[in-house]
């Protein structure tokens, strides 16, 4: 028997909590690219959720200036941006704030889902993802800054 | 008469995003102090703050916002005490709600639904 979160349209619900974070809750203009952009990603927030048939990560890349942009909107200015440490902090909260969001959907989905605690890598790397689990990659350009969401997820006893 | 409040949250930058979201609520609120976690919240609480409405985060270290409710309902505190938490579900309100929080805001908030949720507590 199919899984219950199969009729997940996970593009959408991803996207539809990007802009419920960004647009909503902070104001900012978000547009949707049809491909990434961004030729140096250098900082993530990550999320993970899991549950019982459902699990995956939720990933926010971007460069350095796009994450001082969401600092900045996170912030409300950017007198705080001198310590690095707030930019990395916004991010894990922006990735927070989106990990609660989705949760919500994939709960109203009838598949209840935990999310973990956020964290943030900076830095050039690879990833590299399990096998058996879907990418879901969106691009968007937030206040002139693109900014590529990532959803590493599985759906368990698929058939 | 305007309302104190206690933004009881690890995430500095969470603490400023409530404090902004706050003061833009359109809601009469006086001064704002933070905590980082349960226990810096009761040593606040217990050092005779003027607090008349608390917002607390879910997860933290050291003592979770449950636990701080608990905590401070059994010490006997009765301002209210709202969860402001990406903690959801029917099972996790029921948990606030015995230990003896007033409220729920799940993030990610609008100022809106922070202005509807803490409507009944703040004057406007």
């Amino acid at each position: 028997m199919g899984n219950v979160c199969q009729g997940l349209d996970v593009a959408a619900l991803v996207e539809e909590s990007f802009r419920e974070v960004l647009e909503t809750m902070f104001a900012l203009p978000v547009e949707k690219l049809d491909s990434p952009t961004i030729d140096e990603l250098a900082v993530v927030g990550m999320i993970g959720l899991a549950g019982k048939e459902f699990h995956g990560l939720l990933q926010i890349h971007c460069t350095q200036p796009a994450a001082r942009v969401l600092a900045a909107a996170l912030l409300g200015g950017e007198e705080m941006l001198d310590d690095p440490a707030m930019i990395s902090d916004s991010l894990g909260e922006l990735a927070n704030m989106l990990g609660g969001s989705v949760k919500q959907r994939v709960d109203s989905a009838g598949n209840k889902v935990e999310i973990s605690l956020p964290s943030v890598l900076e830095g050039q790397f690879e990833t590299h993802d399990a096998r058996g689990s879907e990418r879901t990659e969106l691009a968007f350009r937030v206040d002139g800054q693109d900014v590529l969401v990532c959803f590493v997820h599985e759906f368990k006893n698929e058939e | 008469m305007a309302m104190n409040v206690l933004l009881v949250d690890d995430s500095a930058v969470m603490r400023k995003v409530l404090t902004r979201a706050l003061r833009q609520a359109g809601l009469d609120i006086g001064d704002i102090v933070e905590a980082g976690d349960g226990v810096e919240a009761l040593n606040m609480l217990e050092s005779g703050g003027n607090v008349d409405l608390v917002l607390s985060d879910w997860n933290m270290p050291n003592m979770n916002g449950v636990d701080f409710v608990a905590q401070a309902r059994s010490k006997g505190y009765e301002m209210p005490i709202i969860m402001v938490t990406t903690e959801s579900g029917d099972d996790r309100i029921a948990q606030a709600t015995q230990a003896g929080a007033n409220g729920f805001i799940h993030k990610p908030f609008t100022p809106d639904r922070l202005a509807e949720a803490l409507g009944q507590f703040a004057a406007v």
